[in-house]
Protein backbone atom coordinates (compact mmCIF):
# COMPACT_ATOMS: atom_id res chain seq x y z
CA UNK A 1 0.00 0.00 0.00
CA UNK A 2 1.49 3.11 -1.16
CA UNK A 3 1.74 6.31 0.85
CA UNK A 4 -1.22 8.78 -0.04
CA UNK A 5 -1.58 12.69 0.29
CA UNK A 6 -4.57 14.43 1.03
CA UNK A 7 -4.83 17.96 -1.29
CA UNK A 8 -7.57 20.36 -0.38
CA UNK A 9 -9.29 22.71 -2.81
CA UNK A 10 -10.07 26.37 -2.25
CA UNK A 11 -13.53 24.79 -1.55
CA UNK A 12 -12.51 22.77 1.45
CA UNK A 13 -13.16 19.71 -0.77
CA UNK A 14 -10.75 16.67 -0.62
CA UNK A 15 -8.97 15.07 -2.91
CA UNK A 16 -6.57 11.70 -2.04
CA UNK A 17 -3.27 10.40 -4.49
CA UNK A 18 -1.29 8.63 -4.39
CA UNK A 19 2.48 9.99 -3.09
CA UNK A 20 3.51 9.10 -6.54
CA UNK A 21 1.49 11.38 -8.33
CA UNK A 22 1.27 14.01 -5.91
CA UNK A 23 5.62 13.91 -6.39
CA UNK A 24 4.76 15.05 -10.03
CA UNK A 25 4.57 18.52 -8.75
CA UNK A 26 7.53 19.94 -7.88
CA UNK A 27 5.94 22.22 -5.05
CA UNK A 28 4.58 19.27 -3.26
CA UNK A 29 7.71 17.09 -3.43
CA UNK A 30 9.66 20.09 -1.97
CA UNK A 31 6.82 19.54 1.01
CA UNK A 32 7.02 15.84 1.38
CA UNK A 33 10.87 15.88 1.85
CA UNK A 34 10.72 18.49 4.48
CA UNK A 35 8.28 16.24 5.92
CA UNK A 36 4.80 19.00 6.12
CA UNK A 37 1.85 16.87 4.57
CA UNK A 38 0.45 15.56 7.18
CA UNK A 39 -2.91 16.54 7.69
CA UNK A 40 -3.46 17.21 4.19
CA UNK A 41 -1.83 20.01 1.94
CA UNK A 42 -4.05 23.28 1.90
CA UNK A 43 -4.40 24.62 -1.87
CA UNK A 44 -5.86 27.82 -1.56
CA UNK A 45 -5.85 29.02 -4.90
CA UNK A 46 -6.72 25.81 -7.09
CA UNK A 47 -10.24 25.29 -7.23
CA UNK A 48 -12.03 21.77 -6.95
CA UNK A 49 -12.44 21.39 -11.01
CA UNK A 50 -9.08 22.51 -11.68
CA UNK A 51 -7.59 19.90 -9.08
CA UNK A 52 -9.37 17.00 -10.62
CA UNK A 53 -7.79 17.87 -13.84
CA UNK A 54 -4.09 18.54 -12.47
CA UNK A 55 -4.93 14.90 -10.52
CA UNK A 56 -5.86 13.27 -14.07
CA UNK A 57 -2.69 15.13 -15.60
CA UNK A 58 -0.35 13.56 -13.12
CA UNK A 59 -2.13 10.33 -13.00
CA UNK A 60 -1.58 9.49 -16.60
CA UNK A 61 1.91 10.88 -17.10
CA UNK A 62 3.06 8.36 -13.83
CA UNK A 63 1.70 5.65 -15.66
CA UNK A 64 3.15 6.75 -18.79
CA UNK A 65 6.30 6.62 -17.14
CA UNK A 66 5.95 3.63 -15.59
CA UNK A 67 4.88 1.78 -18.80
CA UNK A 68 7.57 3.89 -20.60
CA UNK A 69 9.91 2.40 -18.14
CA UNK A 70 8.20 -1.17 -18.00
CA UNK A 71 9.24 -1.35 -22.20
CA UNK A 72 12.88 -0.02 -21.58
CA UNK A 73 14.07 -2.77 -22.66
CA UNK A 74 13.05 -2.87 -26.23
CA UNK A 75 13.50 0.11 -27.08
CA UNK A 76 11.72 0.56 -30.74
CA UNK A 77 8.30 0.51 -32.02
CA UNK A 78 6.96 0.33 -28.69
CA UNK A 79 8.42 3.29 -26.83
CA UNK A 80 7.48 5.63 -30.07
CA UNK A 81 3.62 4.28 -30.09
CA UNK A 82 3.75 5.12 -25.71
CA UNK A 83 4.60 8.81 -26.94
CA UNK A 84 2.16 9.45 -29.39
CA UNK A 85 -0.03 8.05 -27.15
CA UNK A 86 0.81 10.51 -24.13
CA UNK A 87 0.39 13.32 -26.92
CA UNK A 88 -2.71 12.71 -28.23
CA UNK A 89 -3.64 12.19 -24.94
CA UNK A 90 -2.27 15.64 -23.55
CA UNK A 91 -4.16 16.83 -26.35
CA UNK A 92 -7.31 15.65 -25.35
CA UNK A 93 -6.55 16.61 -22.36
CA UNK A 94 -6.67 20.78 -22.66
CA UNK A 95 -9.22 20.84 -25.01
CA UNK A 96 -11.24 23.29 -22.10
CA UNK A 97 -12.41 26.45 -22.24
CA UNK A 98 -9.94 29.28 -21.70
CA UNK A 99 -11.15 29.96 -18.14
CA UNK A 100 -9.49 26.68 -17.13
CA UNK A 101 -7.09 26.61 -19.19
CA UNK A 102 -5.99 29.53 -17.90
CA UNK A 103 -6.59 27.91 -13.81
CA UNK A 104 -4.71 25.07 -15.05
CA UNK A 105 -1.65 26.93 -16.28
CA UNK A 106 -1.75 28.79 -13.20
CA UNK A 107 -1.94 25.80 -10.99
CA UNK A 108 0.73 24.56 -13.38
CA UNK A 109 2.90 27.33 -12.43
CA UNK A 110 2.44 27.07 -8.60
CA UNK A 111 2.29 23.82 -8.12
CA UNK A 112 5.36 23.17 -10.40
CA UNK A 113 4.69 20.90 -13.37
CA UNK A 114 6.72 21.36 -16.04
CA UNK A 115 5.09 19.16 -18.29
CA UNK A 116 1.58 20.59 -17.24
CA UNK A 117 2.82 24.21 -17.65
CA UNK A 118 4.92 23.79 -21.06
CA UNK A 119 1.27 22.32 -22.34
CA UNK A 120 -1.42 24.86 -21.32
CA UNK A 121 1.32 27.71 -22.18
CA UNK A 122 1.51 26.26 -25.75
CA UNK A 123 -2.46 26.08 -26.29
CA UNK A 124 -3.07 29.43 -24.71
CA UNK A 125 -1.97 31.10 -27.68
CA UNK A 126 -3.16 28.29 -30.28
CA UNK A 127 -5.57 28.95 -32.90
CA UNK A 128 -5.81 32.82 -31.38
CA UNK A 129 -6.77 35.42 -33.39
CA UNK A 130 -4.78 38.64 -32.82
CA UNK A 131 -8.03 40.08 -31.61
CA UNK A 132 -8.28 37.52 -29.45
CA UNK A 133 -4.94 37.59 -28.24
CA UNK A 134 -5.24 41.57 -27.23
CA UNK A 135 -8.56 40.58 -25.60
CA UNK A 136 -6.63 37.74 -23.59
CA UNK A 137 -3.74 40.07 -22.77
CA UNK A 138 -5.20 42.98 -22.11
CA UNK A 139 -2.95 44.69 -24.90
CA UNK A 140 -3.03 48.41 -25.47
CA UNK A 141 -2.11 49.94 -28.43
CA UNK A 142 0.90 51.82 -27.84
CA UNK A 143 2.42 52.02 -31.34
CA UNK A 144 1.07 55.35 -33.28
CA UNK A 145 0.01 54.19 -36.62
CA UNK A 146 2.98 55.31 -38.70
CA UNK A 147 5.06 53.37 -35.81
CA UNK A 148 3.03 50.30 -36.16
CA UNK A 149 2.68 50.70 -40.33
CA UNK A 150 6.31 50.62 -40.02
CA UNK A 151 7.00 47.63 -37.47
CA UNK A 152 4.15 45.20 -39.81
CA UNK A 153 6.44 46.29 -42.59
CA UNK A 154 9.54 44.98 -41.02
CA UNK A 155 8.07 41.21 -40.10
CA UNK A 156 5.75 41.23 -43.24
CA UNK A 157 6.95 38.18 -44.14
CA UNK A 158 5.45 36.31 -40.78
CA UNK A 159 1.97 37.88 -42.79
CA UNK A 160 2.39 35.86 -45.68
CA UNK B 1 -5.46 38.96 -16.11
CA UNK B 2 -2.43 36.84 -16.75
CA UNK B 3 1.02 37.78 -14.01
CA UNK B 4 3.54 38.98 -16.35
CA UNK B 5 6.22 35.58 -15.54
CA UNK B 6 3.38 33.42 -17.32
CA UNK B 7 2.85 35.71 -20.40
CA UNK B 8 6.65 35.71 -20.32
CA UNK B 9 6.77 31.21 -20.25
CA UNK B 10 3.93 31.85 -22.58
CA UNK B 11 5.59 33.99 -25.60
CA UNK B 12 8.38 31.61 -25.09
CA UNK B 13 6.88 28.95 -26.37
CA UNK B 14 5.63 30.45 -29.45
CA UNK B 15 7.00 29.44 -33.11
CA UNK B 16 9.40 32.27 -34.14
CA UNK B 17 6.58 33.24 -36.98
CA UNK B 18 4.20 34.37 -33.98
CA UNK B 19 6.79 36.29 -32.09
CA UNK B 20 6.89 38.03 -35.66
CA UNK B 21 3.38 38.73 -35.61
CA UNK B 22 3.35 39.79 -31.78
CA UNK B 23 5.79 42.61 -32.22
CA UNK B 24 3.24 44.27 -34.41
CA UNK B 25 1.00 44.12 -31.10
CA UNK B 26 2.63 46.03 -28.63
CA UNK B 27 5.69 48.07 -28.00
CA UNK B 28 6.13 46.49 -24.80
CA UNK B 29 5.80 42.67 -26.24
CA UNK B 30 8.47 44.11 -28.55
CA UNK B 31 10.50 44.83 -25.59
CA UNK B 32 9.96 41.51 -24.36
CA UNK B 33 11.08 39.59 -27.81
CA UNK B 34 14.28 41.87 -27.30
CA UNK B 35 15.55 41.29 -23.80
CA UNK B 36 18.71 39.02 -23.89
CA UNK B 37 16.96 37.02 -21.25
CA UNK B 38 14.14 36.45 -23.77
CA UNK B 39 16.59 35.40 -26.66
CA UNK B 40 18.41 33.17 -24.65
CA UNK B 41 15.99 30.71 -23.01
CA UNK B 42 14.23 31.08 -26.07
CA UNK B 43 17.26 29.40 -27.90
CA UNK B 44 17.86 27.10 -25.15
CA UNK B 45 14.16 25.63 -25.19
CA UNK B 46 14.51 25.23 -28.82
CA UNK B 47 17.86 23.72 -29.22
CA UNK B 48 16.24 21.21 -27.12
CA UNK B 49 14.44 19.71 -30.06
CA UNK B 50 17.58 19.75 -32.72
CA UNK B 51 16.41 20.79 -36.45
CA UNK B 52 18.39 20.58 -39.89
CA UNK B 53 18.23 23.40 -41.61
CA UNK B 54 18.31 23.17 -45.76
CA UNK B 55 18.95 26.46 -48.03
CA UNK B 56 19.10 26.16 -51.87
CA UNK B 57 18.99 28.35 -54.47
CA UNK B 58 17.20 28.79 -57.87
CA UNK B 59 16.39 32.13 -59.88
CA UNK B 60 18.94 34.25 -57.52
CA UNK B 61 16.99 33.35 -54.56
CA UNK B 62 17.72 31.12 -51.47
CA UNK B 63 14.97 29.20 -49.83
CA UNK B 64 14.93 28.06 -46.34
CA UNK B 65 13.51 24.51 -45.35
CA UNK B 66 13.73 22.98 -41.84
CA UNK B 67 12.68 19.96 -40.90
CA UNK B 68 13.05 18.13 -37.16
CA UNK B 69 15.87 16.03 -36.96
CA UNK B 70 15.87 12.74 -36.38
CA UNK B 71 16.88 10.88 -33.09
CA UNK B 72 15.91 7.23 -34.69
CA UNK B 73 18.73 5.95 -36.64
CA UNK B 74 16.63 5.08 -39.28
CA UNK B 75 18.21 5.92 -42.73
CA UNK B 76 14.85 5.18 -45.11
CA UNK B 77 12.29 7.13 -43.40
CA UNK B 78 11.17 9.95 -45.37
CA UNK B 79 11.21 13.76 -43.92
CA UNK B 80 8.64 16.66 -44.32
CA UNK B 81 10.26 19.90 -44.15
CA UNK B 82 8.64 22.92 -44.15
CA UNK B 83 9.08 25.83 -46.02
CA UNK B 84 10.20 29.57 -44.02
CA UNK B 85 11.66 31.95 -46.05
CA UNK B 86 13.61 33.25 -49.37
CA UNK B 87 15.26 36.20 -50.40
CA UNK B 88 17.33 37.28 -53.67
CA UNK B 89 20.88 36.80 -52.77
CA UNK B 90 23.95 37.15 -54.56
CA UNK B 91 26.75 36.22 -52.44
CA UNK B 92 26.90 35.53 -48.75
CA UNK B 93 29.28 34.10 -46.00
CA UNK B 94 28.03 33.31 -42.51
CA UNK B 95 30.26 33.48 -39.20
CA UNK B 96 30.36 33.78 -36.21
CA UNK B 97 32.69 36.02 -34.29
CA UNK B 98 33.33 34.02 -30.29
CA UNK B 99 34.21 36.95 -28.56
CA UNK B 100 31.51 39.11 -28.97
CA UNK B 101 29.55 35.92 -29.19
CA UNK B 102 27.64 37.39 -32.56
CA UNK B 103 26.72 36.08 -36.01
CA UNK B 104 27.76 37.80 -38.79
CA UNK B 105 26.81 37.62 -42.16
CA UNK B 106 29.00 39.16 -45.26
CA UNK B 107 27.65 39.88 -48.25
CA UNK B 108 28.47 40.84 -51.80
CA UNK B 109 27.63 42.10 -55.12
CA UNK B 110 29.29 41.39 -58.33
CA UNK B 111 29.80 43.99 -61.28
CA UNK B 112 31.98 43.45 -64.73
CA UNK B 113 35.02 44.50 -64.80
CA UNK B 114 35.91 46.36 -68.32
CA UNK B 115 39.83 45.41 -69.34
CA UNK B 116 41.34 46.67 -72.85
CA UNK B 117 37.63 47.57 -73.76
CA UNK B 118 36.90 43.47 -73.07
CA UNK B 119 33.67 43.09 -70.41
CA UNK B 120 36.05 40.32 -68.64
CA UNK B 121 35.60 38.73 -64.96
CA UNK B 122 32.93 39.94 -62.77
CA UNK B 123 34.18 41.17 -59.46
CA UNK B 124 32.78 41.68 -56.28
CA UNK B 125 31.57 45.61 -55.11
CA UNK B 126 29.37 46.94 -52.57
CA UNK B 127 30.73 44.34 -49.57
CA UNK B 128 28.34 44.64 -46.32
CA UNK B 129 27.80 42.90 -43.11
CA UNK B 130 25.34 42.45 -40.90
CA UNK B 131 24.81 41.24 -37.46
CA UNK B 132 22.72 38.91 -36.23
CA UNK B 133 20.49 40.29 -33.25
CA UNK B 134 16.98 41.22 -31.97
CA UNK B 135 16.32 44.26 -33.13
CA UNK B 136 16.65 46.45 -35.77
CA UNK B 137 18.98 44.71 -38.58
CA UNK B 138 20.63 46.79 -40.59
CA UNK B 139 23.44 46.13 -43.53
CA UNK B 140 27.01 48.37 -42.90
CA UNK B 141 29.01 49.02 -45.95
CA UNK B 142 32.59 48.24 -45.45
CA UNK B 143 36.06 48.78 -48.02
CA UNK B 144 37.64 46.06 -49.82
CA UNK B 145 41.00 47.24 -51.01
CA UNK B 146 41.61 44.23 -53.76
CA UNK B 147 39.11 43.20 -56.12
CA UNK B 148 38.11 40.03 -56.42
CA UNK B 149 35.81 37.14 -57.05
CA UNK B 150 35.08 34.65 -54.52
CA UNK B 151 35.39 31.18 -56.39
CA UNK B 152 34.91 28.35 -53.70
CA UNK B 153 33.32 27.24 -50.70
CA UNK B 154 34.32 28.86 -47.16
CA UNK B 155 35.62 28.13 -43.84
CA UNK B 156 35.55 30.31 -40.45
CA UNK B 157 37.82 29.66 -37.88
CA UNK B 158 37.90 31.45 -34.76
CA UNK B 159 35.88 34.34 -36.08
CA UNK B 160 38.17 34.96 -39.36
CA UNK B 161 36.42 33.68 -42.59
CA UNK B 162 38.18 32.23 -45.45
CA UNK B 163 37.53 31.84 -48.95
CA UNK B 164 39.40 31.19 -52.19
CA UNK B 165 39.07 33.96 -55.20
CA UNK B 166 40.78 34.86 -58.21
CA UNK B 167 42.42 38.18 -58.49
CA UNK B 168 39.73 40.74 -59.82
CA UNK B 169 40.81 42.76 -63.11
CA UNK B 170 42.49 45.93 -62.94
CA UNK B 171 44.92 44.05 -60.59
CA UNK B 172 48.44 43.72 -61.61
CA UNK B 173 48.28 40.13 -60.80
CA UNK B 174 45.20 39.45 -62.55
CA UNK B 175 43.53 36.56 -62.26
CA UNK B 176 45.63 34.66 -60.06
CA UNK B 177 44.73 32.83 -57.15
CA UNK B 178 44.13 34.16 -53.54
CA UNK B 179 42.64 33.42 -50.23
CA UNK B 180 40.47 36.05 -48.87
CA UNK B 181 40.18 36.57 -44.89
CA UNK B 182 37.80 38.14 -43.66
CA UNK B 183 37.52 39.08 -39.55
CA UNK B 184 34.27 39.06 -38.16
CA UNK B 185 35.46 40.58 -35.41
CA UNK B 186 37.29 43.62 -36.98
CA UNK B 187 35.34 43.69 -39.92
CA UNK B 188 38.53 44.13 -42.07
CA UNK B 189 39.76 42.10 -45.14
CA UNK B 190 43.07 40.87 -45.89
CA UNK B 191 44.73 38.37 -48.80
CA UNK B 192 46.89 35.14 -48.51
CA UNK B 193 48.89 34.82 -51.72
CA UNK B 194 49.26 30.65 -52.63
CA UNK B 195 51.47 29.07 -54.72
CA UNK B 196 49.86 26.99 -57.20
CA UNK B 197 49.16 24.13 -57.96
CA UNK B 198 45.94 25.27 -56.63
CA UNK B 199 43.79 24.57 -54.02
CA UNK B 200 40.20 22.68 -54.24
CA UNK B 201 38.49 23.02 -50.73
CA UNK B 202 39.40 24.75 -47.74
CA UNK B 203 38.93 23.08 -44.11
CA UNK B 204 39.70 23.90 -40.25
CA UNK B 205 42.64 21.50 -39.83
CA UNK B 206 42.86 21.34 -35.94
CA UNK B 207 41.96 25.01 -35.69
CA UNK B 208 43.81 25.98 -38.63
CA UNK B 209 43.72 26.81 -42.54
CA UNK B 210 44.35 23.72 -44.69
CA UNK B 211 43.55 23.27 -48.14
CA UNK B 212 42.87 19.77 -49.23
CA UNK B 213 44.04 18.53 -53.21
CA UNK B 214 44.58 15.02 -54.75
CA UNK B 215 47.13 14.45 -57.62
CA UNK B 216 44.57 14.45 -60.01
CA UNK B 217 42.49 17.63 -60.32
CA UNK B 218 39.73 15.78 -58.77
CA UNK B 219 38.92 13.62 -56.20
CA UNK B 220 38.12 10.36 -58.51
CA UNK B 221 39.55 6.98 -59.17
CA UNK B 222 42.39 8.66 -60.88
CA UNK B 223 43.13 9.45 -57.35
CA UNK B 224 46.75 7.99 -55.33
CA UNK B 225 46.78 10.38 -52.78
CA UNK B 226 45.97 12.86 -50.79
CA UNK B 227 47.25 16.27 -49.96
CA UNK B 228 46.91 18.32 -47.21
CA UNK B 229 48.09 21.91 -46.75
CA UNK B 230 48.46 23.50 -43.62
CA UNK B 231 48.99 27.20 -42.85
CA UNK B 232 51.26 26.92 -39.82
CA UNK B 233 52.05 30.67 -39.29
CA UNK B 234 49.29 32.57 -40.98
CA UNK B 235 52.54 35.91 -40.90
CA UNK B 236 54.92 34.31 -42.96
CA UNK B 237 52.62 32.45 -44.75
CA UNK B 238 54.46 28.99 -44.08
CA UNK B 239 52.80 25.94 -45.16
CA UNK B 240 53.46 22.18 -44.21
CA UNK B 241 52.25 19.61 -46.79
CA UNK B 242 51.18 16.37 -45.59
CA UNK B 243 50.80 13.40 -48.18
CA UNK B 244 48.20 10.87 -47.38
CA UNK B 245 48.35 7.76 -49.80
CA UNK B 246 45.10 6.26 -50.91
CA UNK B 247 44.01 2.68 -50.89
Amino acid sequence: MSKKIIFESSEGESFEVDEAVALECQTIKNMIEDDCTDGGIPLANVNSATLTKVIDYCKKHVEAAAAAEANAGDKDIYGANKDIELKTWDEEFVKVDQPLLFDLMLAANFLIIPGLLDLTCKTMMRGKTVLQIREIFHIKKDYTDAEEAEVRKENAWAFE
Amino acid sequence: TIPDDLVFEILLRLPCKSIARCRCLSKLWASIFDSQDFTDRYLTISSARPQLLFAFQEYGKVFFFSTPQNHEHDNSSPITASYHMSFPVSQAFFGYDPVEKQFKVLSMTFATGVINGVIDYTISTDHQVLTLQAGKLSWRMIECSIPHYPRCNSVCINGVLYYIAENGAFSPTYRDMIIVSFDFRSEKFSFIEVAKPFFHSLINFNGKLASVTSDSNYFDRASTCLNLRVLDDIEKNEWSKHVYKLP
